[in-house]
């Protein structure tokens, strides 16, 4: 009888305009049917699904989890009417203690599909004294949208079509602390796989892509037994690694079907840690499923029929890729209306030998094509991908017999190059004139490197016939790539306890980024527009009509972009303090799109709450909080497990320029010293006192991006050091 | 050409244009805007109209239903707005009609029809069900319908049919909407075999006009007022209930054919209903007998019996609500409940009852509203919107609530008390009132002994909960799943300050609920000393955490709803070398206004400096007209909190 209804907020959810089905109760039949297909399930003799026990180590866990067990069967079945479906039969079986009462709670509902006739489930419950009992489906509910389904209950392919499947979640009944959960489901989804289009390009063949399926080994509660059987019907191909010292999968053939099995035992829980690039350093395994009938595509990251296909070799990712790259030109992109790649490589080049930019050294014109390219991109909306930017980039080049080579990678976030299991996974660049190119971001300049491919080993695709393959290595990325530098001039006023706070800020590459997405929303008019405003840009500028309408559409737009950047800023400096700020002032004075002038640069005045205490008369002040909250290492942070990732080398400069309140004089200054500088990082502050006016200039840099947990101390140092700056109080004595 | 494709040609030239509104309805907008400039859509007009007649429920009895019909007038005051309205209903209460209508433009009309300005664009609106919170499933669900208005002055209107199965579960109506209303109509047609009554709520501080006319079989009271700004939601605010003003009906008695049937005249006729409903709920209490004994057998007094069997169904029934008509009034058997181990607070109370029946002591169901209803016990259903179990006892009464888990036996959550219990006893009932406990028995008591060594501060804390807050941490700790209540235990010694260091946890036994629950540890507080010369300057800032919550916003309009009376009690002492002594020491610091209270002091015995801070929060709800008083104290507090000792050498 308790109800709260939330009808405002339940407003602001049906704005969202978020697909959603009513609430049901589900239909007796629906319940009979669900356990006529569960209950073949039933009766699987796998040996692991007997054993209930665990072992002591886990007695202080939440839950453990006995078995999981999933089975995927790939069968191509025909249909009339000449339509061909794949059908993908999945079951499932997990089984799982429930040691507290958090994990009863956690399983109290239990949530399953019911989109057609051959969908299957059930529930038992096994008591510590050894009776089972069937849990009732009576009381089940349609769920009304899928957001809400924990991942344990996702069929694999549902994952990435929540909306499509049907969904109920039902109340356990009869569950305590110390039982044991289990549940059976069973799903078919069918694939339309007739070939249409794609038999132009494949030859009456067909091809299905499923999304390729990343799972760590490790869960939320202790695993004992994880299997995972992959049976298909020599028209699948799985394309699969283990990782990090996962298990290997194992191969099994006969006539009709491969059966592919996988099997994990024994896994702790992994415990949350900071800078950890999991892809890299948890165990996992990867696979990809791909369909394809009668043919074996050259660009498809898959073996030959009934092959365990667990690694690629350079040769066949290099040839994979340059069938992909080659195919590329087939693609279209645009704005209102979408043309072929090779459409705009040539529209370009007119643009560019009608302004003479054809005759410019190399140097220039790559600028030229590069950021010609991204104002495309981001002021104009023509939007492609990653792979189309560089196949335009490389037309362009071409024209003028810029030497280039087109590399991949993998993002670092995602996999090795070795490891790569699919098409997915490759990250193109193109390098030129020592510098790689890739997808720009809308302020990004060209020089800049991403943190998911600076570093990484990269294959060079070789094109023409004298060309070789080649692995190299991409460069890193170097600490004067990425910094921010802020000068804060700040007044204190004791009555109201606020800082007056007059800051500038330059930032570079990931700051530069940050700063723009956060800040600079709106900024991007004409004036301070896309394309370089240097003399070489001057080149391409719009032409009058353009830059009037442009011109225009700012001007009428001004209020609302002034507007929008003042919130902005206010909200990107409340970020860093936890009272009220109230911006007076926010203003872009460099936009730092340009390779000339690559530094965002803003001003901002605001007030802040001070953290002011007292001691008698005497006023301390946390000046130092002024550069943000620093990171604070906890204990069980100290000692490492894994190497860690900071993802960038980087560099952070404050100078706060303080000027002493009338009336008082300061102290504890020489608090403010500090020096802390090794082969992983540095953080120093001096403070000096010059007349009324405390000058404090900070830096603090991680020198490096991957760092061995052998030395993780030495970062746990300067980071400590900058931790317990931002905690040092000055005082202010009354004169 | 074809005059249709002309027309058809005309009306997408007339849509792309601004749009064309009548003199008065730019008017109007400009009037209305001035009126409630933060609103982009706001009604003209709503009026909503009661009817009554004569049906019959489920159960085949007489009852009165109810019709309701609204119809409000919308503007728009900005050049695009989209809005919803949203209706509710459930399995009682259903929506027949449910439309939506547009204005023309000028030239629209033209085209569509000369003569009529609005245009039905939508005859049915959407439906969704409502997830409510706590709840598994319940039959609430929302009707509504949008406009995408373009254009200042474009106007829309809705009508809705509802209709209510039963008069009872048409208990409050509110006047205030999610959206501002210029004037606002409610009117009740009420006939003459009916007597009604309407009782008034938060009136005060309205301009609400009650009329009242006689007309043929029937008498007409309307309630109108003006200039209604939207509900607000403030965080932490009191319920509507307490704050907004409302009309509670209800239908005394009728005449049908057959004569006269009783309504809601008294307590004792929704007491009636009550029980009708409960009774429908067949026990079986077969089942109960063999996990009564497995519970009490091993005890030998009748309190540790009676313990035993409400802490046991505190802690082996989860709470799932399943409402869906008349399971939201007539409680799941016990025999379900048993086997589900699940139910809400009918299910919990009612196996509750019959298991202290079975076991031979004296306990009743007992109907019983939260402290977010308002009212005292009158002749409604919207009074009550739980249920408990009453034991009579040596001579006294004891309100156990299933679904509170760790409350002990003798004490009673925040949320019932002061309110009215009442009791099943058969045909007749008995009202009592839940005791209210005072704020110092819901008390977080902080102990610690400090040492200043160089610029550290280290020594021992124990914080002691008692009675609600107890209560409240045992709910959310024996939660957690067990492989984090170690950390958790030190978060709690570490009060959430970055700077500060627990180890060696110990606590008291924490699967006893009857005791206080204690958490004690050694502290380490790194970055607590400044040393700035000679001079030593240490500070401990232990604002209480749980009041920056209630920091009231600029431009808060609504009170403050506290989540129950409690009291904070901390005590630091810090000791430091002889060699020094402790200097400019703060003044106390004290402030009552009824509501709350707190005293602050500081007292020095030779190297040792006691710090103390007690702090209570007395009263439930702080009223609006204290909050520029409240904001002041919290200020004050944050002061007295922010001074730093400054231990100097002798």
């Amino acid at each position: 009888m308790q109800k709260k209804i939330f009808f405002i907020l339940l407003a602001a959810a049906l704005f969202t305009g978020h697909i959603t089905r009513a609430q049901e109760v589900i239909d007796e039949d629906v319940i009979d049917n669900l356990a006529e297909k569960a209950e073949p399930l039933w009766s699987d003799n796998d040996a692991n699904i007997k054993d209930n026990t665990i072992p002591a180590k886990w007695n202080d866990e939440s839950a453990v989890i006995l078995l999981m067990k999933r089975h995927l069967i790939f069968d191509r079945e025909e249909k009339l009417l000449s339509r061909k479906k794949l059908e993908i039969t999945e079951k499932r079986r997990f089984k799982i203690k429930l040691i507290d009462a958090n994990a009863v709670k956690t399983f109290s509902t239990l949530f399953f599909r019911y989109t057609n006739k051959n969908d299957g489930f059930g529930v038992k419950i096994y008591k510590p004294e050894g009776t089972a009992e069937d849990v009732s489906l009576a009381k089940a509910i349609n769920v009304e949208t899928n957001d809400e389904i924990p991942e344990f209950f996702l069929g694999f392919f549902d994952k990435q079509h929540r909306d499509k499947s049907n969904y109920y979640k039902v109340p356990v009944a009869g569950l305590q602390q110390g039982d044991i959960l289990e549940f059976v489901s069973v799903i078919i989804n069918n694939i339309d796989v007739t070939p249409f289009s794609a038999s132009i390009f494949y030859g009456g063949s067909s091809v299905y892509n499923f999304e390729d399926q990343y799972e760590y080994c490790n869960k939320p509660y202790p695993v004992q037994v994880n299997k995972l059987i992959i049976e298909s019907d020599k028209n699948t191909y799985l394309s699969c690694r283990s990782l990090n010292g996962a298990p290997d999968f194992n191969i099994k053939q006969d006539k009709d079907f491969d059966v592919y099995t996988w099997k994990d035992e024994n896994r702790d829980r992994v415990k949350d840690v900071n800078f950890l690039n999991e892809r890299q350093v948890l165990p996992m395994i990867k696979f990809t499923l791909t369909y394809a009938s009668n043919f074996n595509p050259k660009n498809l990251f898959i073996g030959e029929a009934g092959q365990l296909k667990n690694e690629f070799k350079p040769e066949e990712i290099v040839e994979k890729a340059r069938v992909i790259f080659s195919k590329t030109k087939e693609s279209s992109v645009g704005y209102y209306i979408a043309h072929p790649l090779k459409y705009w490589s040539e529209y370009i080049w007119k643009a560019f030998k009608k302004n003479d930019i054809d005759e410019l050294p190399d140097a220039d014109y790559l600028r030229y094509c590069y950021y010609s390219l991204r104002y495309m991109i981001h002021n104009k909306g023509t939007t492609m991908n990653n792979l189309e930017f560089i196949f335009i980039l490389s037309g362009l080049l071409d024209k003028k017999k810029i030497p280039y080579d087109i590399l991949i990678t993998s993002p670092n976030t995602v996999s090795t190059l070795k490891d790569i299991i699919s098409e997915k996974e490759l990250l193109w660049l193109l390098k030129a004139n020592n510098t790689y190119f890739y997808y720009p971001g809308p302020n990004t300049q060209m020089q800049f490197k991403n943190y998911f491919y600076a570093g990484n080993q990269a294959l060079k695709i070789p094109f023409l016939k004298d060309q070789q393959m080649a692995l190299i290595k991409i460069d890193e990325a170097k600490v004067d790539d990425n910094y921010a530098k802020e000068e804060l001039n700040v007044s204190f006023d004791p009555a109201v306890k606020k800082y007056t706070i007059s800051k500038t800020g330059a930032y570079q590459g990931i700051y530069n980024d940050q700063i723009y997405n956060t800040a600079a929303w709106g900024a991007n008019a004409f004036k301070l527009n896309g394309y370089c405003t240097s003399d070489v840009a001057e080149k391409l500028m719009p032409d009058e009509k353009t830059m009037s309408k442009d011109e225009d559409e700012y001007n009428e737009k001004k209020k609302d972009y002034e507007k929008k950047i003042k919130e902005n800023f206010e909200k990107l400096e409340q970020s860093n303090f936890p009272d009220t700020v109230k911006l007076t002032k926010g203003e872009i004075l460099q936009l730092g799109n340009c390779y000339k002038n690559p530094e965002l640069k803003y001003r901002s005045e605001f007030t802040v709450n001070a953290h002011m205490l007292k001691a008698g008369k005497k006023l301390f002040i946390n000046l130092p909080a002024l550069i943000g909250n620093q990171l604070q290492l906890k204990t069980e942070e100290r000692t490492r497990q894994y190497d860690a990732d900071v993802t960038n080398p980087r560099k952070l400069s404050w100078r706060i320029n303080f000027t002493v309140p009338a009336g008082y004089e300061v102290d504890g200054l020489q608090n403010l010293n500090f020096t802390v500088n090794n082969e992983i990082g540095s953080f120093t502050s001096t403070a000096v006192l010059n007349g009324n006016l405390a000058t404090i200039d900070i830096n603090k840099t991680y020198k490096e991006r991957n760092i061995p947990k052998e030395k993780w101390d030495k970062l746990v140092k300067f980071v400590d050091a900058a931790y317990t700056f931002s905690q040092k109080m000055i005082l202010l004595r009354p004169k | 050409m074809n005059i249709r494709i002309l027309a058809l040609c005309m009306l997408l030239y007339s849509s792309s244009i601004y749009a064309q509104i009548s003199k008065s309805d730019a008017s109007l907008a400009d009037d209305l805007k001035q009126q409630f400039p933060d609103e982009g859509v706001v009604s003209k007009s709503q009026k909503v109209v009661y009817t009554f007649d004569i049906g019959s429920n489920q159960f085949n009895q007489p009852v009165v239903t109810v019709q309701e019909n609204t119809e409000s007038e919308f503007m728009c005051l900005r050049q695009y707005a989209r809005f919803q309205q949203l209706e509710f209903y459930n399995s009682f209460v259903s929506i027949d009609k449910f439309t939506k209508s547009e204005k023309l433009e000028l030239s629209e009309r033209k085209i569509w029809n000369p003569t009529n300005s609005y245009r039905k664009t939508s005859k049915k609106a959407n439906t969704q069900s409502i997830v409510s919170d706590g709840i598994f499933y319940d039959d609430n669900h929302v009707a509504f319908q949008t406009f995408d208005f373009s254009g200042i002055g474009r106007k829309g209107l809705t009508e809705i049919d509802k209709s209510y199965t039963d008069s009872k579960y048409l208990t409050r109506i509110f006047f205030h909407e999610a959206f501002a209303v210029k004037e606002k109509t409610i009117e009740f047609d009420i006939p003459d075999w009916m007597e009604a009554d309407l009782m008034e709520y938060n009136f005060d501080g309205y301009k609400i006009e009650k009329t009242q006319e006689t007309a043929r079989d029937k008498k007409i009271i309307r309630f109108t007022v003006t200039n209604l700004p939207k509900i607000i939601t403030e965080p932490n605010s009191p319920g509507m209930a307490n704050i907004y003003p409302h009309i509670i009906f209800r239908v005394k008695n009728f005449t049908n054919k057959t004569g006269k049937v009783t309504g809601f005249d008294s307590i004792q006729d929704v007491y009636n209903w009550y029980n009708f409903l409960y009774r429908q709920c067949k026990n079986d209490d077969a089942v109960l007998k063999p996990i009564i004994n497995k519970i009490i057998s091993k005890l030998n007094t009748d309190e540790d019996k009676i313990k035993a069997i409400y802490y046991w169904v505190q802690d082996n029934i989860r709470y799932i609500a399943y409402e869906d008509g008349y399971a939201g009034f007539i409680p799941s058997t016990i025999q379900e409940t048993v086997k589900n181990k699940y139910g809400d607070c009918k299910a919990m109370a009612n196996l509750l009852t019959e298991m202290l029946k079975v076991a031979g002591y004296n306990a009743h169901y007992t109907w019983i509203g939260t402290n977010h209803i308002p009212y005292g016990r009158i002749p409604s259903m919207c009074v009550d919107n739980h249920c408990i179990s009453t034991l009579y006892y040596k001579g006294k009464e004891y309100f156990l609530d299933g679904t509170e888990n760790y409350v002990p036996f003798g004490e009673n959550a925040f949320r019932i008390q002061g309110k009215s219990a009442l009791i099943e006893k058969g045909d007749v009932y008995e009202e009592k009132i839940v005791p209210i406990t005072d704020a110092a028995l819901h008390t977080i008591k902080t102990k610690a002994a400090l040492t200043v060594s160089n610029d550290k501060l280290s020594g021992h804390v124990t914080v002691t909960f008692n009675g609600n807050m107890r209560k409240d941490f045992h709910q959310y700790f024996e939660m957690l799943p067990q492989n984090e209540k170690q950390s958790e235990l030190k978060d709690l010694l570490e009060f959430g300050n970055d700077n500060v260091e627990a180890t060696n946890i110990k606590t008291s036994n924490l699967n006893n609920r009857d005791i206080n629950v204690t958490v004690e540890g050694d502290i380490d507080f790194q970055n607590a000393v400044n040393i700035i010369g000679n001079e030593m300057y240490a500070g401990i800032d232990f604002f209480p955490k749980g009041l920056r919550k209630y920091y009231p916003e600029e431009n808060r309009k609504n009170g403050f709803e506290f989540r129950g009376l409690f009291t904070y009690d901390d005590e630091i002492e810090i000791t430091i070398p002889t060699d020094r002594q402790f200097t400019d020491l703060p003044n106390n610091f004290k402030f009552d206004n009824g509501f709350v209270s707190f005293s602050g002091s500081y007292q020095v015995n030779g190297n040792k400096l006691i710090f103390k801070k007690l702090l209570s929060v007395k009263k439930e709800i702080l009223p609006a007209d204290k909050l520029n008083e409240w904001k002041k104290f919290l200020d004050d507090l944050k002061e007295f909190n922010s001074y730093l000792i400054t231990i100097a050498k002798k």
